[in-house]
């Protein structure tokens, strides 16, 4: 069974170290994602695959490489997607 | 895997019992040797994917070996197939352990450094042997097989297909295996014929030990 979950990564972010992290961890846990938002206070992403797999992305996440500090991680329903009606 | 490409040695085949795993390193990346319950041994990474916890403190369960942190089981290919906190989970194929090419030869357990495609057999060719004992040196694998061969008079050298030496020590001709374990470690294999007195050469090797941890080029320093 896969879900979908959107998933705002907020705190004092390298964008580019945390968005090569999150691509590793989503390759590792075979997820499918999509970055919707990249700063460097805030990052958001989409993420499908195996609801237990989402859950251990986002708390892999929410330790971040050694040069980010995420201070908030929030849940959010997915984005349609552009051809959804 | 590791600096050089070719045949090393990690373990003697009879340390690793079935059902049982060990830690080793080669060219200081870590490694576990392990041997499922039907007999067939592994040289995987000794880190599981999860939160790095070495695999060679895990526990062998038939055909896997489990993460002892976590209990996260490994099939004999190295992918996940079980995850106790998950139990319905699919587990995908992303999430596995390295393994690299290993072979039994000489009553040695050898892995493969370098691209699998090209790593034919582990030196030494079929003698059947009996274990002596594993010895851990201080010093440079060089200098410890540079040490030997001024030592004992050398029947063998494998060449470039593996660190195998065959000496004559103590009146008998005896193998050593030579494991870069790292950049001032190595590890000697011994194993001699059948029939061969492997006390005595348990007793030639240990003080052969201390001769290479005395030889003046032990981490390049003279004493």
């Amino acid at each position: 069974m896969r879900e979908a979950a959107t998933i705002k990564f907020s705190g004092t972010l390298d964008p580019a170290r945390f968005c090569e992290f999150l691509d590793h961890r989503a390759r590792r846990l075979d997820l499918d994602t999509r970055l919707d938002g990249v700063g460097s206070e805030a990052v958001t992403v989409t993420v499908e695959g195996e609801p237990d797999l989402i859950d251990a992305f986002e708390m892999a996440c929410s330790l971040g490489p050694a040069n980010c500090l995420v201070r908030e991680v929030e849940r959010c329903a997915p984005a349609l997607s552009r051809d959804a009606t | 895997m590791m600096s050089e490409d070719g045949w090393y040695p990690v373990a003697l085949a009879d340390d690793i019992e079935p059902g049982t795993s060990t830690g080793t390193r080669l060219f200081g990346r870590e490694l576990v040797v392990w041997r499922d319950i039907t007999g067939h041994s592994h040289v995987w990474e000794d880190r599981c994917p999860h939160r790095g916890m070495r695999l060679s403190f895990g526990f062998v369960r038939g055909s896997s070996i489990a993460c002892l942190y976590h209990g996260w089981q490994f099939d004999a290919g190295g992918r996940c197939r079980y995850i106790p906190a998950h139990p319905k989970l699919d587990v995908p194929a992303s999430i596995a352990v390295e393994r690299f090419a290993s072979a039994e030869r000489l009553g040695i357990i050898w892995v493969f450094s370098g691209d699998p495609s090209g790593a034919g057999t582990p030196p030494g060719g079929n003698a059947e042997t009996m274990p002596v004992r594993s010895l851990s040196v201080n010093a440079p694998a060089i200098s410890t097989v540079a040490a030997l061969m001024k030592e004992a008079s050398l029947l063998v050298e494998a060449g470039a297909s593996g660190p195998l030496l065959m000496l004559q020590a103590c009146g008998e001709p005896v193998y050593i295996a030579v494991q870069p374990t790292g950049a001032q470690e190595t590890t000697l294999h011994v194993v001699v014929e059948p029939g061969s007195d492997r006390q005595k050469v348990s007793l030639w090797a240990e003080a052969l030990r201390h001769t290479l941890e005395a030889e003046p080029t032990r981490s390049g320093v003279t004493a």
